[in-house]
């Protein structure tokens, strides 16, 4: 009896988009539980920044302008996440600040966790917003990764003269 | 932990001796550096302030001044792998930005070493990369497999084609090529070869056959011998160029690769493949392949034309012993009739016409003892003997058959081993290469005739048919006469092959050359080269045997008209040959009884008591000649047997060599032979 593969339904197996989500899972699962969710972090982060980096050209070329304002920057944002995963939300978006939420991680539920890959979300966002608007503040609220029901981060751009919370990280602008 | 805990930086670095920095922004001069911090980077004494850390660490292609820029921008950690600048050891960096409770930033830095963390995250890339490593051998392993089973299977069915292919088939090579291709999955393939001295294509197979004609002949110069001296490389580039030259069309020939193909261990032919070697081993396999068909089809060619030479062999001996009984009678009837004519009233013309028919009738009987010898059915009697010495006496008649103008020299080895054989027919087989020589020397030249002891091997066994290997002695007579090409060799042995005109060859000298040779169990072979000279050699077996009996001494000749006396029973069922032996026996003086038969004969036996029963060997009916003569000695005992016989294939002799003690005259014979034989018979003491 010969199978047609093609044919089952659900599909077994991985599209490309689920290949690499996993694939990164995995490798942050791996990194974590060699070097420590501390060190692991410091990774990630590093990673996020370089990204986040390059996200940043990218969106600046696209608005045709060397410095995205607020309204600009919520929408890159958005369409960032939206093109990684449909599910993230803004909750609020004002003069000191942007919100948003997420029903579901783009890594899955397999971030439970597995902390060290919010890194790359802070990373992103804190950099982007750091690079336009010279400061930004990023607080990972909630998160599936810590066992939340959904993921909420806040972007913030008043520099508060106070020490970030253990949630949050400060982002300066490279240009500032 | 939320009360505001107010710790000076070394407060807490004297307790925990953590490698910690603080760096400016800006300038990257280290502003606080804890001691195992210093200890760590080689830094230079505590005094000394103005030490910036990049002065301590490799830029690494700039990508430490990114790592602080980055660094300096966030206030979580980023890590990084760094370089110390005093040894190039390892260091792990992990850094942040800092504000101070004036609100100035800088950069807090924890070292680590090469420790636990790298140790581990080292075992970790190890282990993955020889997880890697595995996974790709493995893989390779699996696809040379299934690729190695494939060639196999492959050559195992190239080479059953090639086992199976029929040599006499004129298309043999072909086929073989074609398997051979297909079997190593080249596109196109070509056998390069000599045939009758010329360097030709002798088969083509796949995609460019078709530009190519088999047989058509390659200009290379120097030839094959040329060819086997060059390099690989320079040789596929010479049959390359000659190649292309014959080719139908333009074509590419880049791609040829060159094996040459060992015909009996002998590299005589070229395979060329198109399309390099990427597994020389398949390859080779099958170019061995080929190599032994093409030495099998040399072998059972060489076989096919032994076997042809015997089966003429055969008819001609048939043919020669009719052509001796019908001699008989003409010699013998000429010599009764000349007794007549030269009785002194008698014309002397008669004399005359009856002398020539005789010598006609001797020339006949020279003839066919020539194609009895090439059919190996002379009767032979085989002597121990010094060839040396055979030469020396023989010196004379063969400087006189060369003439004046060839320089004749005879040259025989120190300690010649002794061998057995025909005396006479040795003499004549070295007349009749010495005779070939001179004609092949018609303005002079050089004749020498050398004996040497050989060992013929096993390998040169193998390459030749009916060749034993051991020990010969070897007789060679060398010529700087004419040579022969390649065909006139491939014949000279074919009774009645000849280059010679109507009247001046016969085409039977080699013929009976090769006859006696293998009829005494020896060898014989053709080298030459044209118009350089010719070589022929003969090889007979040493005896082994420690037989120092020379040369009988040759019995005197008898007298014309002897008178002998004694009784003799004649058998010969032949009427003519019977009337004229009757006749002879008569004038010789011999009373004599005659019968036709062995049955006859046995009758005339029991009444009258017979001196020397003669009788022929093969008689009609049931007694033969050789149960004749047993019912002979029992019946009259005493009686003295001679055999006579054209043919000597019979219960008497064996593989044409007379039994020890049986005493034969051939037929025709002379008077005189048959008086000698005669006298001689009477005073033996026979068995
Ligand atoms: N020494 C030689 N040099 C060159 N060619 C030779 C030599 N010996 C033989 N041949 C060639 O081989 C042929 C056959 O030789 P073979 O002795 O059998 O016959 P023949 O010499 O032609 O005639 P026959 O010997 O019967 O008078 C010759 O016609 C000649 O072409
Ligand atoms: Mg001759």
């Amino acid at each position: 009896m010969k199978l047609d593969l093609e044919k089952v339904e659900p599909i077994p197996g991985f599209d490309k988009d689920e290949f690499m989500r996993t694939l990164i899972r995995e490798l942050a699962g791996i990194l974590e539980d060699t070097v420590g969710v501390q060190e692991a972090s410091a990774y990630v982060n590093h990673v996020g920044l370089l990204i986040g980096r390059a996200l940043n050209r990218d969106y600046r070329a696209a608005c045709a302008t060397d410095r995205l304002d607020q309204e600009q920057i919520a929408s890159a944002l958005v369409h960032l996440k939206k093109r990684i995963d449909g599910g993230f939300s803004i909750e609020q978006v004002d003069d000191d600040m942007i919100i948003l939420v997420n029903s579901a991680c783009p890594f899955g539920d397999k971030v439970v966790g597995r902390p060290s890959l919010c890194r790359m979300t802070a990373n992103v966002f804190g950099h982007i917003a750091a690079e336009n608007m010279g400061y930004a503040r990023v607080g990972i609220k909630e998160a599936f990764a810590r066992g939340d029901t959904r993921c909420r981060v806040s972007v913030s751009f008043r520099h508060l003269q106070t020490e970030p919370a253990a949630d949050e990280t400060d982002f300066f602008g490279s240009l500032a | 932990m939320t009360h505001p805990l107010s710790l000076s930086l070394p407060e807490v670095i004297a307790l925990t001796d953590e490698a910690v920095i603080v760096l400016d922004v800006q300038s990257h001069e280290l502003k606080f550096a804890s001691a195992r911090a210093r200890d760590m980077l080689d830094a230079p004494a505590e005094a000394d302030n103005t030490i910036r850390l990049t002065d301590l660490l490799d830029p690494d292609d700039g990508r430490l001044l990114r790592f602080l820029g980055d660094a300096a921008t966030v206030s979580s950690p980023l890590i990084a792998r760094v370089r110390r600048r005093s040894d190039g050891a390892v260091l792990t960096m992990k850094g942040h930005r800092v504000t101070s409770a004036e609100g100035d930033p800088s950069i807090l830095i924890a070292l680590k070493g090469n420790t636990e963390l790298s140790r581990r995250f080292r075992l970790l890339a190890e282990k993955i990369a020889a997880l890697d490593g595995e996974i790709v051998q493995r893989r390779a392993a699996q696809e040379q497999l299934s690729q190695n089973a494939a060639t196999l299977q492959r050559m195992l069915i190239a080479v059953r084609q090639m086992s199976e292919i029929d040599t006499k088939d004129a298309a043999h090579l072909q086929d073989a090529l074609d398997a051979l291709r297909i079997g190593c999955q080249r596109p196109s393939a070509f056998i390069i070869g000599v045939e009758a001295g010329r360097l030709i294509v002798m088969a083509t197979s796949g995609a460019l056959a078709p530009l190519f004609e088999t047989g058509s002949q390659l200009d290379v110069p120097g030839g094959l011998t040329h060819l086997l001296d060059l390099s690989e490389t320079d040789c596929a580039e010479a049959l390359r160029g000659a190649l292309l030259k014959v080719a139908r069309n333009t074509c590419d020939l880049t791609g040829l690769t060159v094996w040459p193909l060992h015909i009996l261990m002998l590299p005589k032919a070229f395979l060329l493949l198109e399309g390099g070697i990427e597994s020389g081993d398949e390859a080779s396999i099958l170019v061995e392949t080929l190599s032994s068909l093409m030495s099998r089809a040399s072998i059972e060619a060489d076989l096919r034309h032994s076997q042809k030479l015997q089966a003429i062999g055969e008819l001609t001996g048939g043919i020669a012993h009719d052509f001796n009984n019908i001699l008989a009678v003409v010699l013998g009837n000429a010599e009764l009739a000349l007794d007549h004519a030269t009785d002194p009233d008698t014309m002397p013309l008669l004399a005359e016409l009856i002398g020539d028919i005789r010598d006609a009738a001797l020339r006949g009987a020279t003839l066919t003892s020539r194609l009895l010898s090439f059919a190996r059915k002379q009767t032979l009697r085989p002597e121990i003997l010094s060839l040396n010495t055979v030469l020396r006496d023989l010196a004379p008649l063969l400087r006189r058959a060369t003439g004046a103008m060839i320089d004749t020299e005879i040259v025989g080895a120190g300690g010649l081993w002794k061998t057995r054989l025909d005396r006479g027919q040795f003499e004549t087989a070295l007349l009749n290469l010495t005779v070939n020589a001179r004609d092949a020397m018609p303005n002079g030249g050089r004749l020498t005739i050398e004996t040497a002891n050989t060992r013929l091997d096993a390998e040169y066994a193998a390459q030749h048919s009916e060749v034993r290997p051991g020990q010969y002695v070897m007789v060679a007579v060398s010529d700087t006469g004419t040579g022969m090409s390649l065909d006139v060799i491939r014949e000279a042995f074919t009774p009645f092959f000849t280059t010679k005109g109507v009247g001046q060859g016969s085409g039977l000298g080699l013929s009976m050359v090769f006859g006696f040779v293998k009829q005494s169990g020896g060898h014989v072979k053709i080298y030459s080269e044209l118009s350089h000279g010719t070589a022929v050699k003969m090889y007979f077996p040493r005896e082994l045997t420690n037989d120092n009996t020379e040369t009988d001494l040759m019995a005197p000749a008898f007298g014309h008209r002897s008178s002998a006396q004694g009784h003799i029973l004649l058998v010969e069922d032949d009427p003519a040959l019977l009337r004229q032996a009757e006749r002879t026996l008569r004038v010789l003086g011999y009373t004599v009884d005659t019968a036709l038969s062995g049955e006859e004969a046995v009758v005339l036996l029991r009444s009258t008591r017979f001196d020397i029963l003669l009788t022929d060997v093969v008689l009609p009916g049931g007694i033969n000649g050789a149960r004749l003569a047993a019912e002979a000695r029992s019946l009259s005992p005493g009686i003295k047997v001679l055999f006579m016989s054209g043919y000597t294939e019979n219960a008497i002799v064996h593989h044409g060599q007379l039994d020890p003690d049986v005493e034969l005259l051939s037929k025709p014979f002379t008077r005189d032979d048959l008086a000698r034989r005669l006298r001689v018979i009477a005073k033996a003491d026979q068995r």
